[in-house]
């Protein structure tokens, strides 16, 4: 519902964009690599993340980066892990039955390590100077505050708790932190339903789907996370669910207050994505590399 | 009326050159209200679209495609606002109470709105963005976040503020006359 001052806003604002003469749009110069790194916002194209509000970073177009090492054959890294020289890769398609999008992302197992990111095959790599892959709460934009389930890192993912019935009570205070700190910024939208059970809980999904869709996941906690959601309250099980793919698996849902439903789906104990969405993880060799093994 | 900026085209987007024809104008539009400078505004469009110019990205989302210009834009006039913040501060306090509304329209709705966009462009920064973005570009407050780059509960929280402090400001106008 918007009010009298809210009607008079729109009006005034349109009526002085009205007034901006028409100018024409200028000839661009034919493209050509850039030769330098700038600086411009991207809207990441898919973020199945709800809390990530899209990402600034640096776009370069130019000679790639130094491969890391290759993997060593010696002794093969448990699911989930990386062996020596690996990087992380995640790639995750999402389409609500047109056009698909395709987003991989290359990271470094350290917080603050090198990155990419190919988006609809436009790449993004992240600048040298130690600024990590965009954290998922946009409060934490230079990536400095430590992890949690609804900020995971890989840091924070490899020490997390395996206890379901732990987890669970952590992604609660996170769900309840994080609305005290909306109320707390102003937000005036608070109602007794703030601190509910039901709205809890799909806060807390809405994250975890952001954090089963990130890189680093450990299995243990991947299967320690299935138990959580399969216990969330309300949560509506279906066991015959689709990815985007068509992948079968158990989809757990719950549902917005105008009865939309947010669903995860795990074959086995593996997230695949949900029914407009299908992800996979792996490992590659190096940034922007097609990745040597999927976990 | 929704704002030109804000129309949802087909899925299948155009090829590069004619998106960034059609989001041309809306776009200029845009950037005029962001920074409250008609004259600027084309030349902070040219900047953000050499830019994507030179990456040839592929328009494979339309929808997307126009985020990230609006993004892109909103970032363009951000800075051109941080660049001149001492100017503006100088002007502001030169500048006459009252601008005088055009004698070609109703004159009490012309005082109104001049009178509102004055202590629009008065608002804090994030705030005025979210201004633009919401009863402009008539965007969500999901979208407002993402083309902003904050939470969806900073964008609710800058609107009520802002909301609050306009209503403030027009209440003591009305008392006024």
């Amino acid at each position: 519902m918007t009010t009298d001052l809210e009607d008079s806003l729109g009006e005034a604002l349109r009526n002085r964009a009205s007034t901006v003469p028409h100018s024409p749009m200028p000839r661009l110069r034919s493209p050509r690599p850039a030769r330098h790194g700038w600086v411009v916002p991207v809207a990441a194209a898919v973020v199945a993340l709800a809390g990530v509000a899209g990402v600034a970073v640096a776009l370069q177009s130019g000679a790639e980066p130094p491969a890391a090492p290759a993997a060593s054959t010696a002794a093969k890294p448990a699911p989930g892990a990386l062996a020596p020289g690996e990087v992380y890769y995640s790639r995750e398609e999402s389409g609500d039955g047109g056009t698909v999008i395709r987003r991989e992302l290359w990271q470094s197992p350290q917080r603050t390590g090198p990155w990419q990111e190919r988006v609809e095959g436009a790449d993004v790599r992240g600048p040298a100077a130690g600024r990590c892959y965009p954290a998922a709460k946009p409060a934490d934009e230079q990536c400095t505050r430590s992890g949690s389930w609804f900020n995971p890192t890989v840091d924070f993912l490899a020490k997390a708790s395996r206890d379901p019935a732990l987890i669970a009570r952590q992604l609660h205070a996170e769900a309840v932190e994080e609305e005290q700190d909306r109320i707390d910024s102003g937000d005036f939208t608070e109602s007794d339903e703030t601190f509910s059970e039901a709205n809890l809980a799909y806060l807390a999904l809405t994250y975890l789907q952001g954090t089963l869709t990130a890189n680093g996941m450990p299995a243990d906690v991947e299967a320690a996370l299935h138990q959580v959601v399969a216990h969330l309250p309300g949560v509506e099980v279906n066991p015959n669910a689709k990815n985007l793919h068509g992948e079968r698996g158990t989809g757990y849902s719950l549902r917005d207050f105008k009865d939309r439903p947010l669903t995860v789906i795990f074959a086995g104990d593996k997230y695949i994505g949900s029914p407009t969405t299908a992800v996979e993880h792996g490992a590659a060799p190096g940034l922007g590399k097609a990745p040597s093994r999927m976990f | 009326m929704a704002a030109p900026v804000n129309l949802r085209p087909a899925t299948t987007g155009p090829p590069l050159a004619e998106a960034l024809e059609q989001q041309w104008m809306p776009l200029v539009r845009l950037a005029a209200l962001l920074v409250n400078d008609a004259d600027a505004a084309p030349d902070i469009v040219q900047d953000c679209y050499e830019a994507v110019w030179r990456l040839q990205p592929r328009v494979t989302d339309h929808d997307h495609f126009v985020a990230y210009l609006r993004k892109a834009v909103l970032n363009r006039a951000r800075s051109r606002l941080r660049r001149l913040r001492t100017v503006r501060t100088f002007l502001a306090q030169a500048r006459p109470a009252d601008d005088a509304p055009p004698a070609d329209r109703d004159l009490l709705a012309a005082e109104w709105h001049t009178e509102l966009l004055r202590h629009v462009d008065r608002l804090p920064a994030r705030q005025r963005e979210v201004i633009v973005l919401r009863y402009y570009c008539e965007l969500s407050e999901a979208e407002t976040a993402e083309a902003i780059g904050v939470s969806p509960g900073t964008v609710k929280s800058s609107a009520h503020r802002a909301l609050a402090t306009l209503r403030s400001k027009m209440k003591d106008h009305v008392d006024d006359h």
